[in-house]
C-alpha cells in the first residue's frame, strides 16, 4: 500500500471513532505484545470500545465518578497552594529544591470543552520540551516543577500523546517523573498490582523523556528510571511518598516494542480496500466488515486482555467457539502446547486420535488420566 | 499444571459446564456461617458502605454507610458490623470448651465452635483486612470517640483475614477458592474470581436464584457455562458497584442525602435519610452477591466432607480460641509483623500446607490422580509378597525382617530408587522403598522393600494397590500452640495516631458537583 | 484603607496592607457561624465581596479554593465552586458594562510573558499590577506569603479572640502544614511558621520581585481590560 503510515492510518479508521493512546494504553502492550490488533488500532487512535459495542460484546469500561473524585481530591490536595505539600515531601526526602519554579501547564492551557484542545495541547507539549531541555542543560533558572507536562513518544510508527502529573527537577540532579496515585500505601506496602500498573505508566514517561533528550544530542542518563509516587498514607488522606525503580520496566518496554513488527508492517497486511468505512451497512454487515479487519491483522487473545482491552470479550467468545485452548489462561495454554484444539485434545485422551509428534507429550499425560479414570470408575 | 486439572479443563470446555476436580469436601461448614454481602464506595476503601450480613440466609441484616466519607456516618455501620461479629465471637469464646493438656503437662482449653465467615471472593476478604484496621486503630488519636468494641472487632477481621492466608484454614471462605478447589471451569482463575461467573459454569440455571434478570429471556437449560458466565459477569460480586451506577443513580442519591441531611451525622438522620441508597444498593449489588453466597455454600454442602477435615477444623479452632483469649484480655494487635513473628508465620504455614496436601490426597481418588499420572504414586496390582526376606549383617546372618511386594502398573514412573513411599490403607505405619523399577511397554514392575510396620498387615496377592509419598507419620504429636502469644503491643509504643487527621469531609466538593 | 459595608451585622474588611495596626484586627471578627445552622439570609454579604475579603486576608495571588477558605474564614460562610464559576463570567460582565461601578473585581492571575489568565488563580483587580503577574517564582513566593499573612492573623487571634482563632485554625492548618515546623503536634505554630516561609523568602522574593516588575511594565502597554482579565491564549502570538 502507497502512502505514509499516517495516511494508511487514517484510511484504516475511515472516520470511525478515535480516542487518544495515552501511558495506560502503551502500558498495556506489555500485556499482549504479540496482538497486531491491539498495536495497529492504538496506534491509528480508533476507539475499540465503540468497535466491541458494534460487535455485540461491549464490555463494562467506565471509570467511577467516586474513584474519580478521591483521585482527584488526593491529587489536588497534593498540588493545592503551588504544589506545596509535594514540595514539602519532596524537600524532606532530601531532593531539595531551593528556589521553586513551577510551570502550571494545565491551569495555563487549560483544556476545558471551550476552545481549541489540540492548540493547547501543543503549547502545552511546546513548553514542556522547552522547560525539559533547559533542565537537562542545567540553566541555573529552569523550572523545578512541571504540572501537566506534555509528552509525544513514537512508539512503533505512531504518536501517543502523553500527559504526565509531575516532571521534577532540582539543579545539579537528575530530572524525575512525579505520579500522584490515590491507592493508599498502607502499613508502609500499597497493593502490587496497582504500583506495578503504574510502574508501567511511568516507565512509559521516563522513555519518552529519554527520547527527547537523545534526539536533541543529550545523554538520556539525565533523566531518573527511579519514579516518584506520591500516595495517601494509611486511612486518611494524608500525603506520603514512595520510590519505584523502573529500570526493568523501561527496559522492557523498549524490547518489547523493538522485537515486535513496526506497525509499518503490520498495516501492510491489510488488503487494499479493506477498512472501517462502515457507512451504509446494516448491523449484520458491520459486524462482518469489523470482524475481517481483526482477522487480516490477526489477534492474540488471552484472558488477561479482559483487564486491559475492550474487544476481549468479542476475542473470548471466538476462542471459545473455536475451543481454542488460549481462552482457558496462559497454564492450559502451555500444558496443551501442540494441541491446537480442545477437541483434538479430548480425542487424545480417549486414544481415538494418533498424536503427532509435538502433541506426543501432551497426549500421554491425558491419556494417562483417563486410563486411571477408567480403572477408578471415575468417569 | 496437574494432569487431572488438565484433562477436566478440556472436558469443561467441551461440555460447557464445570467438572469435578475432587470427590469430597476439603474444608469445614459451618451449619450457620456468619456470610457477608459487603461493598465499599470506590473513592474510600477503609469503610462499608453497605453490606447484608448474617447466619440466617432469609434474614440478613442490612449496614448502610450512606456517605461512608464522612467519618461519623461510616463508623455508626462498622460499629454495627463490629457489634454483631464480637457477638458472635464472643458467643463461641464464652461457650463450652474442651480441656487438655500438652505434653509438659500443663493445660489449656479449646473453643468447642468457631465463628466461620463466608464472603465471594479474595477482594472481600481485603476490604475486611482493611476495616479491620482502621476500626482497630480508631479512637487513639483522641479526636474521635470510639467505643472499645470498634476497637476488638478491629483486631477480630484482622484475625480473620490473616488465616485466610493460612492453607487449609475454613475459619473464612472466600467463596470463589472453595469453589476453584472442587470444581474446573472452562474459563480462567481470573474469570472465576467472579462468584456468579463461576457459578454459571456449574449450572446456568442457578444464575436465576442469583439474579431474575440476568440471564435475559434466555433458557438456562441449553446455555452453555460459557454464555452464563458473560451474562453473570455484568452482576457486581466483589466490593465495587458497577460504574455506571455511580456514575448515575448512586452519585445522585449520595448527592441528594448529603444536601438534605446539611451536616447532620446523628443516626437517626442518617438511617431516615438514607434509606433510599441502602434500597440501591441492594438492589444493584448485595441481594444478588448475597444469594450467590448461599448458592456456593450449597454446592460446596452437597459433597460429603473428607475424613481429614476435622483435624483441620479443630487446629482452626485451636487458633481462634488463643487470638479470641488475647483480644478479650485487652491485648492489642500490631499492623505490622516482627521478623520474628514471619518467621514463625511461614513456619507454620509451611506446615499448614503439608498438612494440607496429605490430607486431600488421601481423602480424595481425584486428588490422587494427578499424582499418579505424574508418577509420584504407584498404582497397580500386587503379584508378589515375600514376607520371609531379611537385612543380613556383615556375617549373613539376617538382622531384621523386610519384606518384599511387587507392585504390576501401567506406565512409567519418575521415581528414583529409594524413594519412600507409603501405603494408602495405612499411611502412617506401612512404608517401604522403591528397590527395583523395570519398564516393560506400558508398563511397569516396581519391587518395594517394606522398611515399616514391617510385621504388621500388608497387602496381599491381587489386591489393587497405591503406595504414594503422603503420610500422616509427621502428624501424630497433638497440635501444639506457638510459644510466643499473639502480637504483642507494648505500652509505650506510638499508635498510628497520624491517620487520625482525618481530611475534610467532602461534603463540600459534593454539594457543588454537577450531575451531567 | 478599603473598607466595604455590607450591611449593619457585618463587619468591614480591612485592607491587608494595614494588618500591623492591631486595633484594624480587632474590627476583622468571624462569625463561626456553621454552614448547617441556618439557610442563607437575604443579609448575607455577596460572594464576591467575601471572596475579595479572603483576598485581603491572604495578600497575595492564591488558588481558588484557598481564597474561598479564607472567606469562610473571615465570614462563617461557604462559598462552592460553582458559585465561584459563575462569579468569573458575571465579573466580567458587570466590568464590560460599567468599569468604574465597583472598586474591585475578582481577577484571575496573569502570566508573565503572554498575560494569560491562570485558571484557578485569583487576584484583586485593585493591587498593582507587579502583585497581579505571575513569574516562575511568583507562586511559591506568594503562598509564602499567604502563609505568613495567615499565621500572623492566628497568632493575634489565639490571644485576642478565641472565636476568631477557631474560624482561622483550619485555613492556618493547610498552609502551614507544608513549611518545616509549621505544625507541631497537630496544630498550627504560627512563630515557627512564619520564620520558615520568611528564610526561604529571603532567597527568592528579591528575584521574583524583580521579574514581576519587569513584567508589569510590558502589562501597562496593553489596554485596560487586558490588564485586568489577561489576554485569551487562543490569541497569543508567537513569544
Amino acid at each position: 500500500m502507497a502512502g505514509s503510515l499516517d495516511q494508511r492510518l487514517e484510511n484504516l479508521r475511515a472516520g470511525f471513532d478515535t480516542v487518544r493512546p495515552n501511558a495506560r494504553t502503551i502500558a498495556a502492550l506489555r500485556d499482549n505484545p504479540g496482538c497486531a490488533s491491539r498495536r495497529v488500532l492504538d496506534a491509528a487512535g480508533i476507539d475499540k470500545a465503540k468497535l466491541a459495542e458494534r460487535l455485540g460484546h461491549e464490555g463494562q469500561e467506565g471509570q467511577s465518578r467516586f474513584a474519580l473524585q478521591r483521585g482527584d481530591r488526593f491529587e489536588k490536595d497534593v498540588k493545592a497552594n503551588a504544589f506545596a505539600v509535594a514540595i514539602d515531601l519532596l524537600r524532606r526526602d532530601g531532593f531539595d529544591l531551593d528556589a521553586v519554579r513551577l510551570l502550571l501547564l494545565r491551569d495555563l492551557y487549560p483544556i476545558d470543552g471551550t476552545g481549541d484542545q489540540d492548540v493547547m495541547l501543543a503549547k502545552r507539549a511546546e513548553e514542556t520540551r522547552t522547560a525539559i531541555l533547559d533542565m537537562a542543560r542545567a540553566k541555573p533558572d529552569s523550572y523545578n516543577l512541571v504540572d501537566g507536562g506534555a509528552l509525544e513518544w513514537d512508539f512503533g510508527g505512531a504518536i501517543a500523546r502523553l500527559e504526565t502529573d509531575g516532571i521534577a527537577w532540582r539543579f545539579k540532579d537528575q530530572i524525575r517523573v512525579v505520579e500522584i496515585k490515590s491507592f493508599p500505601l498502607v502499613d508502609g506496602r500499597a497493593d502490587a498490582g496497582k504500583v506495578g500498573a503504574t510502574a508501567w505508566q511511568g516507565a512509559v514517561y521516563i522513555a519518552a523523556i529519554q527520547d527527547l533528550l537523545e534526539a536533541n544530542g543529550m545523554s538520556t542518563d539525565l533523566v531518573s528510571t527511579e519514579l516518584i509516587l506520591m500516595l495517601p498514607r494509611n486511612t486518611a488522606l494524608v500525603p506520603t511518598m514512595l520510590k519505584v525503580d523502573v529500570l526493568r520496566h523501561v527496559r522492557t518496554l523498549r524490547r518489547l516494542l523493538a522485537g515486535q513488527d513496526s506497525i509499518d508492517e503490520l498495516v501492510a497486511k491489510l488488503p487494499a480496500g479493506l477498512d472501517l468505512d462502515l457507512d451504509g451497512l446494516d448491523e449484520e454487515q458491520a459486524k462482518d466488515r469489523i470482524a475481517a479487519v481483526l482477522k487480516a491483522i490477526g489477534t492474540s487473545y488471552a484472558p488477561s486482555c479482559l483487564e486491559s482491552c475492550a474487544l476481549a470479550r468479542y476475542c473470548r467468545a471466538r476462542a471459545r467457539e473455536a475451543h481454542d485452548p488460549r481462552h482457558l489462561g496462559v497454564e492450559v495454554r502451555g500444558a496443551l502446547a501442540g494441541v491446537p484444539t480442545t477437541e483434538r485434545a479430548a480425542r487424545l485422551a480417549e486414544g481415538s486420535a494418533r498424536p503427532r509428534t509435538e502433541e506426543k507429550d501432551t497426549a500421554k499425560l491425558l491419556a494417562g488420566v483417563h486410563r486411571v479414570l477408567v480403572q477408578e470408575g471415575l468417569v | 499444571m496437574d494432569a487431572l486439572d488438565l484433562y477436566m479443563t478440556v472436558q469443561a470446555d467441551l461440555t460447557g459446564r464445570a467438572q469435578p476436580r475432587r470427590e469430597v469436601r476439603h474444608l469445614h461448614l459451618e451449619a450457620a456461617p456468619l456470610a457477608v454481602a459487603v461493598v465499599q464506595m470506590a473513592s474510600e476503601p477503609f469503610a462499608i458502605w453497605g453490606a447484608l450480613v448474617g447466619t440466617d440466609r432469609t434474614s440478613p441484616t442490612l449496614m448502610v454507610a450512606p456517605e461512608p466519607r464522612n467519618a461519623d456516618i461510616a463508623f455508626l455501620a462498622m460499629g454495627e458490623f463490629g457489634k454483631l461479629l464480637g457477638d458472635l465471637i464472643d458467643r463461641a469464646a464464652d461457650g463450652p470448651r474442651e480441656h487438655l493438656q500438652r505434653r509438659d503437662g500443663s493445660e489449656y482449653t479449646r473453643c468447642k465452635t468457631a465463628p466461620q465467615l463466608l464472603v465471594t471472593n479474595r477482594a472481600a476478604v481485603s476490604l475486611l483486612e482493611r476495616l479491620g484496621r482502621r476500626m482497630r486503630t480508631a479512637g487513639y488519636g483522641g479526636r474521635i470517640e470510639v467505643p472499645e468494641h470498634v476497637n476488638r472487632a478491629g483486631a477480630h477481621l484482622g484475625f480473620y483475614a490473616e488465616m485466610a492466608l493460612r492453607p487449609g484454614s475454613s475459619l473464612i471462605v472466600p467463596a470463589t477458592e472453595a469453589l476453584k478447589r472442587h470444581w474446573v471451569t472452562g474459563q480462567s482463575a481470573f474469570e472465576n474470581d467472579h462468584l456468579a461467573s463461576q457459578l454459571a459454569w456449574h449450572d446456568p440455571e442457578l444464575l436465576e436464584q442469583i439474579d431474575h434478570g440476568v440471564l435475559g429471556g434466555m433458557d438456562p437449560v441449553n446455555l452453555s457455562g460459557g454464555a452464563a458466565a458473560e451474562r453473570a459477569e455484568t452482576l457486581p460480586m466483589g466490593v465495587l458497584t458497577d460504574p455506571d451506577d455511580d456514575n448515575g443513580d448512586l452519585l445522585a442519591a449520595v448527592m441528594q442525602f448529603n444536601a438534605k441531611r446539611d451536616g447532620r451525622t446523628d443516626r437517626r438522620t442518617v438511617r431516615r435519610l438514607g434509606r433510599g441508597i441502602g434500597d440501591l444498593l441492594r438492589e444493584r449489588a448485595l441481594d444478588a452477591m448475597w444469594a450467590a453466597l448461599w448458592v456456593a455454600y450449597d454446592r460446596l454442602a452437597s459433597l460429603p466432607e473428607g475424613e481429614h477435615v476435622e483435624d483441620r477444623w479443630t487446629s482452626d479452632r485451636s487458633q481462634f480460641t488463643k487470638h479470641a483469649d488475647y483480644v478479650r484480655g485487652g491485648g492489642r494487635m500490631r499492623s505490622v509483623d516482627s521478623a520474628r513473628r514471619a518467621a514463625m508465620l511461614l513456619a507454620d504455614w509451611e506446615d499448614a500446607q503439608q498438612e494440607l496436601e496429605h490430607g486431600e490426597f488421601l481423602d480424595d481418588r481425584l486428588a490422587q490422580v494427578g499424582e499418579i499420572v505424574a508418577g509420584r504414586a504407584i498404582c497397580g496390582t500386587v503379584t508378589k509378597v515375600d514376607r520371609e526376606q531379611f537385612d543380613l549383617d556383615k556375617r549373613g546372618k539376617p538382622t531384621k525382617r523386610r519384606p518384599r511386594i511387587v507392585v504390576q502398573a501401567d506406565g512409567d514412573f519418575g521415581l528414583p530408587l529409594g524413594t519412600k513411599l507409603w501405603w494408602s490403607e495405612r499411611p502412617s505405619q506401612t512404608g517401604a522403598l522403591v528397590e527395583d523399577l523395570t519398564v516393560r511397554g506400558k508398563r511397569s514392575r516396581i519391587t518395594l522393600k517394606v522398611v515399616a510396620g514391617v510385621t504388621g498387615p500388608l497387602p496381599e496377592v491381587g489386591d489393587q494397590v497405591m503406595f504414594s509419598p503422603y503420610t500422616r507419620e509427621w502428624h501424630s504429636q497433638p497440635y501444639l500452640p506457638p510459644d510466643l502469644p499473639w502480637t504483642h503491643v507494648s505500652a509505650d509504643e506510638p499508635t498510628d495516631a497520624g491517620d487520625l487527621e482525618e481530611a475534610k469531609s467532602l461534603d463540600e466538593v459534593l454539594a457543588s458537583e454537577a450531575v451531567t | 484603607m478599603q473598607w466595604a459595608t455590607v450591611g449593619q451585622e457585618y463587619v468591614v474588611f480591612p485592607d491587608c496592607r494595614s494588618m500591623q495596626n492591631t486595633d484594624v484586627c480587632a474590627r476583622s471578627v468571624s462569625y463561626g457561624r456553621p454552614m448547617t445552622d441556618q439557610p442563607r439570609q437575604r443579609r448575607d454579604p455577596p460572594i464576591r465581596e467575601r471572596l475579595l475579603a479572603g483576598l485581603e486576608v491572604l495578600g497575595a495571588a492564591s488558588e481558588v479554593r484557598t481564597v474561598a477558605e479564607a472567606a469562610e474564614a473571615c465570614t462563617g460562610l461557604y462559598v462552592n465552586n460553582r458559585q465561584v464559576a459563575s462569579l468569573r463570567r458575571s465579573e466580567r460582565t458587570s466590568w464590560d458594562a460599567r468599569p468604574s461601578a465597583r472598586p474591585a473585581y475578582l481577577a484571575p492571575a496573569l502570566h508573565h510573558r503572554g498575560f494569560e489568565p491562570i485558571r484557578g488563580y485569583l487576584t484583586s483587580s485593585e493591587w498593582d499590577l507587579p502583585r497581579r503577574v505571575v513569574g516562575p517564582l511568583s507562586l511559591r513566593v506568594d503562598y509564602l506569603r499567604a502563609t505568613t499573612n495567615v499565621s500572623r492573623r492566628l497568632a493575634w487571634a489565639r490571644k485576642q479572640s478565641p472565636e476568631t482563632a477557631n474560624a482561622f485554625e483550619r485555613l492556618a492548618w493547610r498552609l502551614a502544614r507544608s513549611v518545616p515546623g509549621g505544625v507541631r503536634n497537630g496544630s498550627v505554630d504560627p512563630a515557627a511558621a512564619i520564620r520558615a516561609a520568611q528564610a526561604e523568602l529571603d532567597l527568592i522574593e528579591e528575584e521574583d520581585q524583580a521579574q514581576r516588575e519587569e513584567a508589569a511594565a510590558k502589562l501597562e502597554q496593553l489596554d485596560r481590560r487586558e490588564q485586568v482579565f489577561g489576554v485569551d491564549p487562543q490569541s497569543r502570538k508567537a513569544a
